[in-house]
């Protein structure tokens, strides 16, 4: 790692005129948990660090159904906020699990969507609550659904310029429930093999599943949705074989690869073990009425 | 004073290291200081066509770059010379290798000017296997074949032994290359000085060993070296030997400047001695009332590129485990292989853990194969006290009974051990091992022992200089308890100096387990010196004859006259003026006659005496993700007596999570081209506090006649039977065994759940 100097804005108009007047190889940095690893291995080439923290784009707001998370949250604020923690337990939960206590009192939420990882903790979650990424650019701000934001490993839509602003999503507005799971070797302070969340609502008309949504993590190039699976639950009253199905064929959805953390039929697996377990909690908890978000 | 040997005491350096003011090797800084920095190969077998630096000299503040041709063309190595400083025969034998350095004003500067040297290429067959590189037709690393080491041995007579084996179990066993993982990476500060003596702050473990090698290597004379220590972060091995104790000496000597050199964790992982890797056949006979009867091993070890500790690390593989049991008939064959992979070398255990592993996991398998309780069956083949080994190995005292009572006892093992395994998530299972080891070996071809010196001056201060080395495993607070309590006198007044080649008494080294054994015994014999000198000093000052001194805490009296007496600090003050200035000079000098090395056929007693432990380990499996969970581990130690058992707690609960990380987690992994894949602490797994067992600590006194206060070495026993233990914990609860660590979630998951998960329609994982 070379010189390297550090902007801080304090606005989207100040961060574009430092980025415009500015030589070199700028670089957003939220908490750097990530870029300045890379930056360490060489990865990344960079001489320059805006450092987004001045901006305060650290919000949250719930209003009705509808909640929205700026980019700068840190995961710590995330995980331990106590509204957050009533409305999407899953959500935090898998924000608890991401690293260390320290990594994240520092890591944010953009910089773990942005930085774009297949194994990134937030991803599932957030895909499973259908959220949306508010971007902002030079020209104002732009939406686009959170499952078209990733488009590889380390790439995302973002232009130059742009900066994530927030996440949004809408909480269902029949009773849910939802489960995050992640799999990885050690208890804690470890990169997921790979990461479930699921995510089911009953329409209490007819006891129905009005929406199921399984999202995977770290088994693909980008965190992705398996509607496939999620296509055989809907608008039924799913019995264990039918939940049982579902988990099969989101096990079929993962393209899964063998690397250095694990083979690509061991991640297989525990993409089936790892929705048939969610799914079954979900509906249990739904059906049996308890533990449900109604 | 009386009560502080045996008693549960604090680190006597916990404030300064707690509160971050202890100084490291990496904290040192001099004037004028230049940071080293090496050109690591990026490939793992070539030969260098061109090395160019003047690309490097471009970087502002360079003071030196160095390369091959710049090194002495003389091989040298701590046992085989196998190896130039940077590679003179033009010859990259490992990705990783040091090929150039640079010195340079800051560490940013030194990094940019060794990336920038260019270094031409011709890329090699690159051989990684063992067996490959033994093929007949495999390219030579060394010339000669690629065979760096062969051990051979037999005892009693193996064709009437087969014959008498009512069962015999076999398995091939592989353990993987595995890292210290020291908390300070490598850290060594060159300093010339203007009297032409070269002081060398080297976190090596035997100095004055080190010190003649590194003189081999640079081609100066050993008393032109001077090495001293301060405090070490760790090193389990990993820093006896280390390449930039002479590639900073060699940048130092040219720019007449100090120079730091700083391993990241990147270069620790790719270029600096992890642990053998091992693969061992074994064969083991048994008769129907439980007697080992026959043992052959077939023993593949990996030395890497170029021979560090490897030769010595195999031969104590070939043979240690022997040593626990009754053994009679045996074979071995033990080869030691080239490849082109970082050097290895010692690590906790030294090839103990390595065989020791495979053992006790075949043991197992025995006595399955009987319908034995595996306890049972140890106690049937172990060695007693006051016995020799198969091998020569003269044992006096031996808890190992007593540890495979105790630990099964407090381990509920009976009752754990035929508990229902009914849950069809979470398989239960509860396993055991044993484990030998040495308190000391010999290492200096003339002798094997330790030496103390206890100065006392007229502010009382009580100084203990040791020749061992202490790198972090309690080695001084142990010496300053024992100090303290043979000469009545608080801890506070003992100071232990760190190593200094110039004043500290020659030592063989911190290695063995023998530093509080041997180091210790040195320590008590110089306080009685001391001591003994003092009741002199006391006679005169009290004007009494000297059988008439008494002592009481920090005061001498005279018996016949309670009333005169002299404290300690007013002693200490006369004692200094009775002699003109001669501070008190205890003198510790504790020679072991009979301890030898093995002879050509692996025989001899080798060290002054032998500890002991047993591990039972209790896990539970997730069949749904394949995780092995070690809930406890109950460790038994026999360590003679414990001369602070907070600090052997601390050893044991280190040992364990240790040697969980060894069973469960870690591995370093290199891609088809010797390329590895993992040199950080993301992708390298060691435990976290989260991983750790809980530890349960049973130490077991046996008071050894030859230990200070009857104690012996614990170091590495509390490493040795963690793997085993939690591998048959893991064969216990699912039934079916495999001879691999680590057992990873995807390895137990391949080997147990893949083919029943297929056939079930899948587990579940909540």
């Amino acid at each position: 790692m070379s010189e390297c100097i550090v902007s801080q804005p304090r606005d989207y108009p100040e961060y574009l005129e430092i980025l415009r007047s500015g030589s070199g190889r700028p670089r957003p940095l939220g908490g750097g948990t990530d870029l300045l690893l890379q930056m360490r291995r060489g990865e990344v080439v960079c001489d320059h660090l805006v450092s987004l923290e001045r901006m305060r784009w650290d919000e949250v707001f719930v209003e009705g159904d509808t909640v929205r998370l700026g980019s700068f949250l840190t995961i710590a604020a995330l995980g331990d906020h106590p509204l957050l923690r009533e409305r999407v337990p899953f959500l935090c939960e898998a924000a608890g699990l991401l690293g260390s206590r320290q990594i994240r009192n520092v890591a944010t939420l953009g910089g773990n969507l942005c930085n774009a990882a297949p194994s990134a903790e937030t991803a599932p979650p957030l895909l499973a609550l259908d959220a949306r990424a508010k971007i902002q650019g030079p020209d104002g701000l732009r939406t686009v659904p959170l499952r078209e934001f990733f488009t590889g490993p380390g790439t995302t839509v973002l232009e130059e310029e742009e900066l994530l602003r927030w996440v949004e999503f809408s909480l269902p507005a029949s009773p849910w429930h939802a489960t995050y799971t992640k799999i990885s070797p050690r208890r804690a302070m470890d990169i997921a093999v790979v990461g479930v969340a699921v995510l089911l609502s009953q329409d209490p008309g007819n006891g129905r599943v009005r929406t199921a949504r399984i999202a995977l993590g770290a088994v693909g190039p980008t965190p992705l949705r398996a509607d496939a699976a999620e296509a055989l639950l809907e608008d039924r009253v799913p019995d264990p074989e039918r939940l049982e199905e579902a988990a099969r064929e989101s096990a079929r959805t993962a393209r899964c690869i063998t690397d250095i953390r694990a083979t690509a039929r061991y991640r297989i697996a525990m993409v089936h073990g790892s929705v048939a377990g969610g799914l079954r909690e979900c509906w249990q908890a739904l059906s049996g009425q308890k533990g449900a978000i109604r | 004073m009386p009560g502080l040997v045996g008693a549960r005491t604090p680190s006597v350096d916990a404030r300064e290291k707690t509160t971050g003011r202890a100084q490291f090797i990496s904290d040192l800084r001099r004037p004028g200081m230049l940071w080293g920095k090496c050109l690591r190969s990026p490939v793992a077998h070539a030969s260098i066509r061109g090395v160019d630096p003047r690309n490097a000299w471009e970087v502002p503040g360079v003071a030196d770059v160095l390369v091959p041709a710049d090194c002495p063309d003389r091989k040298w190595g701590p046992i085989v010379q196998d190896q130039y400083i940077l590679p003179v025969d033009g010859r990259i034998r490992f990705a990783g290798e040091e090929i150039a350095a640079v010195a340079a004003e800051t560490p940013e500067a030194a990094r940019e000017a060794a990336d920038r040297i260019a270094v031409e290429y011709e890329e090699l067959p690159v051989l990684l296997g063992m067996e490959e590189a033994l093929a007949p037709d495999a390219p030579s690393l060394h010339g000669g074949g690629n065979l760096a080491s062969r051990v051979e041995f037999s005892r009693g007579d193996m064709d009437a032994a087969w014959k008498q084996a009512d069962i015999v179990v076999e398995r091939t066993f592989t353990t993987p290359v595995v890292h210290q993982c020291y908390i300070e990476p490598v850290a060594c500060l060159a300093e010339p000085g203007a009297d032409g003596i070269l002081t060398l702050w080297i976190p090596a473990h035997m100095p004055r060993g080190e010190r003649q090698i590194l003189a081999g290597a640079l081609g100066i004379e050993a008393d032109r070296i001077r090495i001293r220590q301060t405090h070490i972060g760790g090193s389990f091995g990993g820093k006896i030997h280390h390449k930039s104790y002479a590639i900073g000496a060699l940048l130092a000597l040219r720019t007449g400047k100090p120079v730091m050199m700083i391993d990241t964790r990147e270069e620790a992982f790719q270029g600096a001695y992890p642990r053998v890797s091992m693969q061992a056949k074994i064969r083991l006979g048994v008769s129907r009332d439980g007697t080992f009867v026959a043992k052959e091993m077939d023993l593949l070890a990996d030395n890497g590129a170029y021979s560090d500790e490897g030769p010595i690390v195999m031969s104590v593989a070939a043979d240690a485990v022997d040593n626990l049991y009754r053994l009679e008939n045996l074979h071995t064959v033990a080869r030691l292989v080239y490849t082109n992979k970082v050097p290895s070398g010692a690590f906790r255990g030294f090839g103990n853990p390595q065989t020791t592993y495979a053992f006790e996991c075949l043991v197992d398998e025995a006595a399955e194969a009987l319908g034995w309780d595996p306890a049972e069956l140890r106690l049937r083949n172990i060695v007693g006290p006051d016995c020799k080994t198969v091998h020569g190995w003269e044992i006096t005292s031996c808890g190992l009974r007593e540890s495979i009572l105790e630990a099964t006892r407090q381990a509920g093992w009976q009752e754990k051990r035929g508990a229902p395994n009914d849950d069809p998530r979470i398989r239960r299972g509860i396993g055991m091992a044993c484990c030998i080891h040495k308190s000391g070996a010999k290492r200096h071809p003339d002798f094997e022992g330790a030496s103390s010196i206890v100065r006392i001056d007229g502010t009382g201060t009580v100084e203990v200089l040791c020749g061992e080395t202490e790198l972090g495993q309690g080695a001084r607070t142990v010496w300053a308890q024992i100090a303290a309590e043979v000469l009545d006198v608080s801890m506070d007044r003992v100071r232990v100096v760190h190593l200094d080649t110039d004043y500290s008494p020659y030592g063989v080294g911190t290695f063995a387990s023998r530093v509080t054994t041997l180091g210790g015994k040195a320590v008590q014999l110089a306080a009685e010196d001391a001591r003994t000198q003092l009741l002199r000093a006391a006679a005169v000052s009290l004007g009494i004859p000297e059988e008439r001194v008494g002592t009481a805490a920090e005061e001498f009296y005279d018996t016949a006259n309670a009333g005169s007496r002299i404290g300690f600090l007013e002693l200490a003050r006369q004692a200094e003026c009775q002699s003109a200035g001669m501070p008190v000079l205890g003198r510790g000098v504790f020679l072991t006659r009979d301890v030898v090395y093995a002879d050509e056929n692996s025989y001899g007693n080798l060290s002054l005496t032998y500890a002991f432990a047993t591990h039972v380990a209790e896990v539970e499996v997730d069949t749904g993700t394949g995780r092995v969970r070690v809930v406890r581990v109950t460790a038994a130690h026999d360590l003679g007596y414990p001369v602070n058992p907070l600090a052997a707690e601390g050893q044991i609960e280190g040992g364990v999570v240790m040697g969980v990380g060894w069973a469960l987690h870690e591995k370093m992994v290199y891609d088809g081209k010797g390329i590895l894949q993992n040199p950080n602490f993301l992708d390298y797994k060691i435990p976290t506090i989260l991983d750790a067992p809980e530890v349960h600590s049973i130490l077991i006194e046996t008071n050894d006649a030859r230990g200070p206060f009857g104690a012996k070495g614990l170091g590495e026993p509390a490493i040795i039977p963690v793997a085993p233990a939690v591998a048959n914990a893991v064969a216990h609860a699912m039934g079916t065994r495999f001879g691999e660590i680590p057992i990873t979630p995807v390895l137990l998951w391949e080997e147990c759940l893949a083919g029943t998960q297929e056939e079930t329609g899948g587990g579940s994982c909540e």
